[in-house]
């Protein structure tokens, strides 16, 4: 599924789901280690929302466009991690438990 | 769909079920066992990043400097000092041995297949392998080379000056140009085809009948291949396996994630007969010895990996489980010991 296509089946999905904290927002799945999907892109000062839906744990790191690493700490199967996006340029994020996990976030 | 077609899909779906309940103890169908043996399929070439394209003429500058000890301060190790050819691209010891015939903290990792590794360094601190090479050379407990006076000495030898000016034309040696060009001779360093790969090729004679279950013991109850996965036999990924030692890990560099504590990257399991003793702290001698260990040896503590729980093995479990790694032992191409340029000579 292409991002855009999954953004928009994340949206139609989002019709029915009342008082979403990320209206805004997109959902990143974390599923057979990997993230689903693995690219996007955001618009500026939107909220990225990733959640773990694997039966093990996963550790988000994300590097914002300046460089500054962040460290999201664990999530638990059924936890998220939310990102804010608030610098223009390419976010890039990574599993720090399993780093062959890959997402890339383009903010415009 | 007719009502037809659907009642016959329901009686086929049935009839699979009934299979699969027959099946339970006489191990996996066809079908699974192909979907299985799917998951180890070999790539057919060597993945070279666009920041750091392939060329003979690297990978032979490259070789050269692995092999080299004046990359060391005492000019007495070099890179193939703890990444031996002749050992598996270890050291075969427990724990490395710095240029101080110091003692070191964990074991020397081979070197096998990194072209597709992610994170390098038992504890994931470099990104690259461009990253990962110059570490150890300037690191104090292991080679202790200061890079200025690297630079100097490589800059001073003619052979050298020479061949970094046509691997890197218009590019000074640099730590950066010796990274890549270790680099890239790394990425040749390709276990060979196994038995285990002939018999994935679908030659059902290349593995004996113990070493088959083993595999299949490995992707089942073992639950080995939850971490051991792919051809290369690892997720590139952090797992505390309950050895009781103190050191950390990956949560050295990694506070407040619990499953980072303890936690060292998954090494690949090419060639693992002849890679002993095992473990990042080498402090497991066999692979049966390994094999009991994550059977029910393991310590039990809150950052235990997810994947690691009691196996119940049988001893014939163990014994097809070794069978099983055994046959992932490759005929490697002979790498020799380069001749080095020296001062007088190109």
């Amino acid at each position: 599924m292409s991002p855009r296509n999954w953004a928009v089946a994340i949206a139609l999905c989002g019709l029915g789901t009342a008082g979403a904290a990320y209206a805004t927002g997109n959902v990143v799945r974390q599923k057979g280690k990997i993230f689903a999907p693995d690219e996007l892109t955001q618009a500026i000062g939107s909220m990225l929302r990733i959640e773990n839906d694997d039966t093990i744990p996963h550790n988000v790191m994300v590097t914002a466009p300046n460089g500054e690493n962040r460290n999201m700490g664990m999530q638990k199967p059924g936890d998220h991690a939310d990102i804010a996006l608030e610098k223009l340029g390419e976010y890039q994020v990574r599993c720090g438990i399993h780093p062959k996990m890959k997402l890339v976030i383009q903010v415009r | 769909m007719s009502r037809f077609r659907t009642i016959l899909l329901g009686g086929l779906a049935a009839v699979g079920v009934i299979a699969a309940a027959c099946n339970a103890n006489a191990g996996p169908t066809s079908a699974e066992l192909a979907k299985m043996k799917q998951q180890y399929l070999r790539p057919e070439t060597v993945p070279f990043p666009k920041e750091n394209p392939f060329s003979e003429a690297k990978v032979d500058l490259g070789h050269k400097l692995f092999f080299d000890p004046r990359l060391s301060g005492t000019s007495t190790m070099s890179c193939a000092s703890c990444h031996n050819p002749g050992l598996s691209w270890g050291d075969g010891l427990a724990t490395g041995v710095g240029s101080s015939a110091n003692k070191l903290g964990r074991r020397s990792p081979t070197i096998l297949n990194l072209a597709w590794a992610d994170a390098l360094m038992w504890d994931g601190r470099a990104g690259s392998l461009e990253q990962q090479a110059t570490g150890p050379i300037e690191e104090p407990g292991e080679m202790n080379q200061s890079m200025p006076r690297l630079l100097t000495t490589l800059g001073d030898i003619p052979g050298y000056r020479d061949a970094f000016k046509i691997v890197f034309p218009g590019e000074p040696i640099s730590a950066t140009t010796i990274a890549k060009a270790i680099a890239t001779f790394e990425r040749t360093i390709v276990s060979g085809q196994a038995p285990f790969d002939r018999w994935i090729d679908g030659d059902e004679g290349a593995i004996d009948d113990a070493a088959k279950r083993g595999f299949v013991m490995f992707n089942t109850k073992a639950n080995c291949s939850a971490c051991h996965s792919g051809w290369r036999l690892t997720d590139d990924s952090f797992h505390d396996i309950g050895l009781p030692d103190q050191d950390l890990g990956r949560g050295k560099l990694v506070a407040g994630v619990e499953p980072l504590q303890h936690a060292f990257k998954t090494p690949g399991l090419r060639n693992i007969a002849g890679r002993a003793p095992y473990m990042h702290n080498g402090s497991v001698a066999t692979m049966t010895e390994v094999i009991r260990h994550y059977n029910d040896r393991f310590v039990q503590r809150p950052s235990l990996s997810a994947e690691i729980f009691k196996l119940n093995l049988t001893e014939r479990d163990v014994g097809d489980l070794v069978a099983f790694l055994k046959t992932l032992t490759s005929t490697d191409a002979k790498i020799a010991v380069p001749v080095l340029p020296t001062m007088e000579t190109n």
